[in-house]
């Protein structure tokens, strides 16, 4: 047996590479390790397509929310204009009732005295027995 | 470590390892070229050199182990096993052909075995670790199968063997 252990340790020594194995090997590396990234760039897209889609959905939240705040304010800012302006017209409006009954009241006064004053002429010029006009308002 | 010096450092052990258990050049070369390729992926879990040796060694062994035992990939005697290598004169070329054909009759586990002991010169310790098997069980199939061997080796060169050699 010791005999053929020398022959068998010659008959199988290490065989060196054929020309070229290393440079082989490695022109494959980038192919493989591109092959082995392809999951990983993938995964990074589909990551991102997710961080996008939450932004949008983030974004749009926000514009929303801003939208109804804009449109709130500008509820309450033609309830306000509307409620002031109404104020106005009331108060327009009693102003000019006054004016208005101020210068029927004038009119009427105005009236009165010319009317007495013209009755007061006729007692003068004419008898005692017509009668004096009714005042016209 | 550059990977392109564990490449140019290594390709031998690989590539001889596999060309003694296949008896093929190709199958050999394709076999390096997958390890070096799943060392490239996994090369960030070898810690020392040792350790990468024998990640080296184990990994194609297995690799030939699963291609030997599949039917359709026997190995088959390769054209460049005629061709005279770097040998030295002084020793048989025939002797050495003889005995690389009688190894690769060998059962796949036998044949890793004997492959690993006298190319790698491990011991049957480190042999049983890297083929999963009990220390005993390596032990005496490397004795059966250097017993076969020296039978089979007898019948071809004549009974003369063992003493023209003495």
């Amino acid at each position: 047996m010791a005999l053929l252990e020398p022959d068998l340790s010659r008959a199988l020594r290490r065989k060196p590479a054929p020309a070229g194995l290393a440079e082989r090997i490695l022109s494959r590396l980038p192919r493989e390790a591109q092959r082995d990234r392809e999951p990983y760039h993938v995964r990074l897209r589909l990551a991102w397509s997710f961080a996008g889609a939450i932004a949008l959905c983030v974004g749009l939240g926000v514009f929303y929310v801003n939208a109804r705040r804009i449109e709130r304010r500008n509820e309450q800012a033609r309830q306000q204009l509307v409620e002031t302006l109404t104020v106005a017209s009331r108060s327009i409006v009693r102003a000019e009732s006054k004016a208005f009954t101020a210068a029927a009241w004038g009119r009427m006064k105005e009236r009165l005295a010319h009317t007495e004053a013209s009755a007061h002429d006729e007692d003068e010029d004419a008898p005692m027995h017509s009668p004096a006009p009714s005042p016209r308002i | 470590m550059d990977f392109s010096k564990i490449v140019r450092e290594h390709q031998s052990l690989v590539f001889s390892l596999a060309y003694h258990m296949l008896r093929n050049a190709a199958s050999a070369e394709e076999v390096a070229q997958e390890v070096f390729l799943r060392l490239y992926q996994d090369r960030a879990r070898i810690s020392t050199d040792e350790h990468l040796v024998h990640w080296l060694r184990r990994t194609a062994t297995h690799r030939c182990l699963d291609i030997l035992r599949r039917p359709a990939n026997r190995p088959h005697l390769d054209v460049t096993e005629l061709e005279l290598s770097s040998e030295p004169k002084a020793v048989d070329p025939f002797m050495d052909r003889t005995l690389r054909r009688l190894v690769s009759a060998l059962s796949p586990t036998a044949r890793a075995m004997i492959v690993l002991r006298y190319q790698e010169d491990l011991e049957p310790r480190e042999i049983a670790a890297m083929l999963d098997l009990p220390l005993a069980t390596v032990k005496s199939r490397l004795q059966r199968a250097l017993v076969v061997l020296r039978g089979k080796l007898a019948r071809e060169e004549g009974p003369s063997y063992g003493a023209a050699r003495a």
